[in-house]
């Protein structure tokens, strides 16, 4: 197992108001190679989980193993770990911090000992697989758009090879095109071996790209399964403030309204066939 | 309410020190004119200009060509900007920017107090829009510890709150569950319906803009198209060219209808989608 997390515990020290403990518990594991993505209201504790997965926050108790080396461990390297785990921020914002968007991306490749010119090498290739052309190269990030901005935060942290690519809500802000385009790229880094976690608040894109979905809620996971199993469990859905995808819902609702669809399913091919499938089995007359 | 007539806008990028700054052009001649009272959208791929023309329409911008206009006060840096926010109120994409509060509330009330609304009307409004906002519980949290959609909720209760002649959403929900954004965007058509609010609306998820009563198409800098929602999802070659996309359910229905199934197009809703496939079954003459 890459990454094996047993029986964490995080609270946030509290700031005058009530402690709040952000994680209760979370025993998980993740296989190399794999894409899983992680669900769940505002609040439920997504974000605090996946900073501690390169060390950001230090749990309260239990455990992170990493390629079986706890990453509590004294003498553990944690900025290695920074460097195989690679996290891309929910803010942009909060990750660029160079005068210019190359040398933003070549922060990181630099960092890890690389000389200027391989650093700036690496920066460009990932400036160009995340669509940022040549003409920003020379911007400051913060003459970007919201969208171009979290290209390059994303940029940034490819730039450094991860072994894992950790990204919270990354296609926040994207335009649909540039949407596609991150996830494809996902696909074809996960194909070349990196493993994906990713945050997200659309149904859709999660059931179109991960093999497994985490539903946070109030710290805790509350479901796990391939997308089509968590998404097809309404009651459970309808308790943890959570929706289907609109394809399953509108499959769910078809269904509920006594045209006899047989299964729900989030992709659209599949749902094309079934409700054609449906509505040819005649009428109700 | 808002008139924005050949507008041109161009930022200075400064870049590396020491070399000349490049101007570049983000609205290139942009025409529009929304109603009083109007639910409008504005879509359009990262870059094209979206923010930057919502800037223009509270002062935050001026522009370089041309001239905006809110209600009859031209926004031209002379004097009558504080009219000018007092009418609208802008929700922007990044909340960090916009918070200021020692806490929720305060950072609510802070809003009020800087519209002059009377004391006496705050504590209710901050309640009605904390609550709207599902954010009731943590009012008294410092904003500094809150999950991020946590402080897109804080931003967006902050402007209900004020209840402006105008509210400008930019890209106000992008981090938002999806039950949330559709409660959110459900108190921006309750504000627009019920208090006669205009709403804009900027945002890259097809689905919350299927009630405007008009959509905006930004490409480049351009506005390229416009029209209701219907006219705009008719054609889903026009939408791809400026990387747009369909709503699901509306991609869905084409898919059907070219297998076959008469159906009325587009399809905007999943209700809409059930309902025509009742009528056809209904009218037995299906396939
Ligand atoms: N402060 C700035 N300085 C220089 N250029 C800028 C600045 N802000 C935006 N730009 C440029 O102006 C153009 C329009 O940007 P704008 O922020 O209006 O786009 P947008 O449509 O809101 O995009 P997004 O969907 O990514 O938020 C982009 O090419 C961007 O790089
Ligand atoms: N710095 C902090 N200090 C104190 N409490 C915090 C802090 N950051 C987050 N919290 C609290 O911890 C809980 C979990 O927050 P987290 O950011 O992990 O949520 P999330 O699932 O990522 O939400 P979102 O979808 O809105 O990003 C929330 O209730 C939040 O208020
Ligand atoms: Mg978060
Ligand atoms: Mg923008």
């Amino acid at each position: 197992m890459l990454i094996d997390i047993q029986h964490l515990n995080y609270t946030y020290p509290s700031s005058g108001g009530v402690s709040v403990h952000a994680l209760n518990d979370i025993t998980v594991s993740f296989e190399a190679g794999s894409f899983t993505a992680i669900a769940g209201y505002s609040g439920s504790g997504k974000s605090t989980f996946v900073r501690h997965l390169n060390g950001l926050l230090r749990a309260d108790s239990g455990d992170i193993r990493f390629q079986g080396e706890s990453i509590y461990g004294k003498k553990y390297p944690i900025s290695r770990l920074r460097q195989k785990v690679g996290l891309v921020f929910q803010y942009p914002e909060h990750q660029l911090f160079c005068r210019t968007v190359l040398e933003d991306a070549a922060f990181g490749p630099l960092n890890m000992g690389h000389d200027r010119e391989t650093a700036e090498q690496m920066a460009r290739r990932a400036l160009e697989r995340v669509g940022i052309g040549e003409e920003l190269f020379s911007s400051s990030p913060y003459e970007l758009s919201g969208g171009q901005m979290r290209r390059v935060a994303i940029a940034g942290v490819l730039a450094m090879g991860p072994e894992v690519l950790v990204l919270d809500e990354p296609s926040a802000g994207l335009d649909p095109y540039a949407k596609r385009q991150l996830f494809s790229l996902l696909k074809e880094m996960q194909g070349e071996g990196v493993t994906i976690i990713l945050v997200s608040h659309s149904m859709e894109e999660i059931a179109e790209y991960a093999d497994r979905v985490l539903v946070f809620y109030g710290g805790r996971i509350c479901m796990d399964g391939s997308p089509e199993e968590v998404f097809s469990n309404k009651e459970e859905l309808d308790r943890i403030g959570l929706e289907m995808p609109q394809i399953m819902e509108c499959m769910w609702r078809i269904r509920e309204a006594g045209i006899p669809v047989e299964g729900l399913s989030c992709s659209e091919a599949a749902a094309e066939e079934l409700i054609l499938k449906a509505m040819k089995g005649g009428s109700d007359a | 309410m808002i008139r924005a007539s050949n507008v041109v806008y161009s930022y200075l990028k400064y870049g590396r020190t020491g070399e000349e700054p490049v101007s570049v052009r983000a609205l290139d001649h942009v025409d529009l004119e929304i109603e009083r009272g109007s639910f409008i959208s504005i879509i359009g791929h990262n870059g094209s200009g979206k923010s930057t023309l919502a800037k223009h329409f509270n002062g935050l911008l001026f522009p370089k060509e041309g001239t905006v206009w809110i209600d009859d006060l031209p926004t031209d840096g002379k004097g009558n900007l504080a009219q000018i926010r007092q009418k609208v109120c802008m929700v922007f994409q990044n909340p960090d920017n916009q918070i200021i509060g020692a806490t929720v509330e305060e950072d609510i009330a802070f809003g009020l107090e800087n519209m002059q609304v009377p004391t006496e009307q705050m504590q209710e409004r901050i309640d009605r829009s904390l609550e709207a906002v599902g954010l009731t519980e943590k009012r008294n949290e410092n904003p500094g510890c809150l999950s991020g959609g946590q402080k897109q909720k804080t931003a967006i209760a902050g402007a209900v709150a004020v209840s402006p002649q105008c509210l400008v959403l930019d890209e106000a929900t992008a981090m938002l569950d999806p039950r949330a954004r559709r409660e959110v965007i459900r108190v921006a058509r309750k504000l627009n319906e019920e208090e006669g609010i205009t709403v804009i609306l900027i945002t890259h998820f097809m689905d919350e803009i299927i009630h405007s009563h008009r959509i905006f198409v930004m490409d480049h800098g351009v506005v390229v198209q416009s029209g209701t929602p219907k006219e705009i999802f008719a054609d889903p070659g026009l939408l791809e060219q400026y990387h747009l996309e369909l709503p699901p359910v509306t991609k869905l229905a084409f898919g059907l209808r070219q297998k076959g199934l008469p159906l009325e197009l587009p399809v905007l809703e999943p209700e809409e989608l059930l309902k025509q496939l009742l009528r056809i079954r209904k009218g037995g003459g299906a396939c």
